[in-house]
């Protein structure tokens, strides 16, 4: 499980603008350390050849 | 197990239709057994938060007029059915179960509202949902029950609308669909869930959550109603951009029920791998049995590898949360105490992922797109498990977004193709399980013909519950 140092996380946390309670900011620490764990394959998949393409529907436009 | 399968609101919208049409039966009486339903069975089920009495009876009233002056809409017309609370609805309070919106009153209705009252479709009322559409229970809102248990969940986020058709509260209803929120409730409930193509039916007026992920579509009691609803919420629609003039092909009642020469892939390493974390080897052999039932029916069954499914998860947990953040930051600043806890806190996660970390779920996703684009080339259908469990209890507000269990229901959420749940058996608890079909782009007709023929010929849907 992703362990996430506790006064860098208090920074992301000023930075989105969050006002937390000492509750609120144990809770979201534990859930986010929760998705980065999920979220991990992102960092390990190679995407050199893939592109962002925002038009992600090749057929959404297609008019028969 | 249902033994009142004479009363009214047992009858599938086929079957309640032609009773109409030959004025067998009339709107105003149909309506009457759907409320006096609701008012039988919602005080324990939850399942809607509003119910427009008073509107269902001047609208059956008038489909009853219509009818006996020779105005036969369709299929719809007088027949009642209900939406997910996030459908706006002029003059009918959509609150999408948040406190946020607890006197929100739209001037307008949506277009999906608009097209199914333009086809004569009498509105019950609206529908309990997960808080925002994301997770928990708003405040001051109630959880829907499984009809199948009460003691268990009945899913999320339409679950108001699941339940609402598995206990005969409403003909059909409209939900969702962010990561699974149609398919999964409608496997937990024993119904018909569809997720069209994304763009197939329009968004507009309705309460987003993620601009790229979100679709709505129909739950129902049988395959072919929810055939009957996607005809008449389909089109395209100017007010959407998302939009879609692909136009639906209608679906038509096969001559029979064979399935020769149809080609479905099923990527068992994702779908049918026991080793991912909480797949239920029960939920496993029931997918395993539908498959030995469509082989029978003469489909050619091959397994292939998807290898960007095993990142789908990873990339629907960013952009769901990243978009659901970016769409609610305003309300989570500046007025946090009026969201539930669980909704509040995945919210809040969303707002605190990089954005390396979105482009690159969205690249992920362009990489699953392509994959399923390649397998489409040489099959027809894509077939799995709905949901890795049955029914959990209700205990813990359920689903959470944030969850370790993969989600079988999201990579076509990520890819856009439309994708149905079917009743499919049950486990030796009595909970129901579906099976899911996935199909190309825009091939709903053909999606529904096999989704109708598996449901003939397997007829789970029969088994309704006990209330």
């Amino acid at each position: 499980m992703h362990s996430i140092n506790q006064s860098g996380f208090k920074t992301i946390c000023i930075k989105a603008g969050y006002d937390l309670t000492e509750s609120e900011f144990i809770n979201l620490k534990s859930a986010f350390e929760d998705a980065c764990h999920i979220i991990q394959p992102l960092n390990e998949i190679d995407l050199t050849d893939t592109e962002m393409i925002l038009k992600f529907y090749p057929e959404i436009r297609t008019e028969k | 197990m249902d033994d009142n399968s004479d009363r009214l609101y047992n009858l599938s919208i086929l079957e309640a239709s032609q009773l109409i049409r030959n004025r067998d039966l009339s709107p105003v009486e149909l309506t009457e057994a759907f409320i006096d339903r609701i008012k039988d069975q919602n005080p324990f089920l939850n399942a809607y938060i509003t119910v427009t009495e008073d509107l269902a009876f001047i609208q059956a009233r008038a489909a009853e007029q219509e009818i006996l002056s020779g105005l036969y809409k369709g299929s719809l017309h007088g027949i009642p059915i209900a939406l997910k609370d996030l459908f706006d609805t002029a003059g009918v309070k959509t609150t999408s179960g948040s406190k946020l919106f607890e006197d929100r009153i739209p001037e307008r209705d949506s277009t999906v509202a608009a097209r199914l009252s333009a086809s004569g479709a009498v509105l019950l009322g609206k529908l309990a949902m997960s808080e925002n559409a994301i997770a928990g229970t708003g405040i001051g809102f109630k959880d829907p029950k499984n009809p199948w248990d009460k003691a268990k969940t009945a899913g999320g986020s339409s679950n108001g609308s699941a339940v609402a058709v598995a206990a005969g509260m409403a003909m059909a209803t409209m939900g969702s669909c962010t990561r699974g929120s149609i398919r999964a409730p409608a496997s937990f409930c024993n119904v018909v869930g569809l997720k069209p193509t994304y763009g197939r039916v329009s968004r507009h007026g309705v309460l987003p959550l993620s601009w790229t992920l979100d679709h709505v579509g129909p739950m129902t009691y049988r395959v072919a109603d929810a055939a009957i609803i996607m005809e008449a919420i389909s089109g395209y629609d100017s007010n959407d951009c998302t939009s879609s003039k692909n136009k639906l092909e209608s679906f038509e009642m096969p001559s029979q029920y064979r399935l020769d020469g149809v080609k479905i892939a099923v990527p068992k390493h994702y779908f049918f791998n026991k080793s991912l974390p909480e797949v239920d080897s029960e939920v496993i052999k029931i997918a395993e049995d539908a498959l030995a039932k469509l082989e029978q029916l003469g489909a050619i069954i091959e397994e292939i590898n998807i290898p960007a499914l095993e990142y789908a998860d990873a990339a629907a947990l960013v952009i769901l949360l990243g978009e659901g953040y970016a769409v609610h930051q305003h309300n989570i600043l500046e007025k946090p105490e009026l969201y539930g806890e669980l909704n509040l806190l995945e919210l809040r996660v969303g707002g605190l992922f990089s954005n390396t970390e979105y482009i690159n779920a969205q690249r992920v996703r362009t990489r699953l797109i392509e994959e399923y684009l390649k397998a489409l080339k040489s099959y027809d259908f894509f077939v799995s498990p709905t949901f890795a469990i049955a029914a959990p209890s209700n205990v813990i507000p359920t689903p959470s977004a944030i969850s370790h269990m993969p989600s079988f229901t999201g990579p076509y959420n990520l890819t856009g193709l439309p994708a149905i749940s079917v009743p499919a058996g049950f486990t030796e608890g009595g909970l129901p399980v579906g099976i899911q079909f996935a199909a190309g782009y825009f091939k709903e007709d053909k999606l529904l013909e096999l989704a109708h023929i598996y449901e003939q010929e397997t007829c789970f849907y029969k088994f309704r519950p006990n209330l």
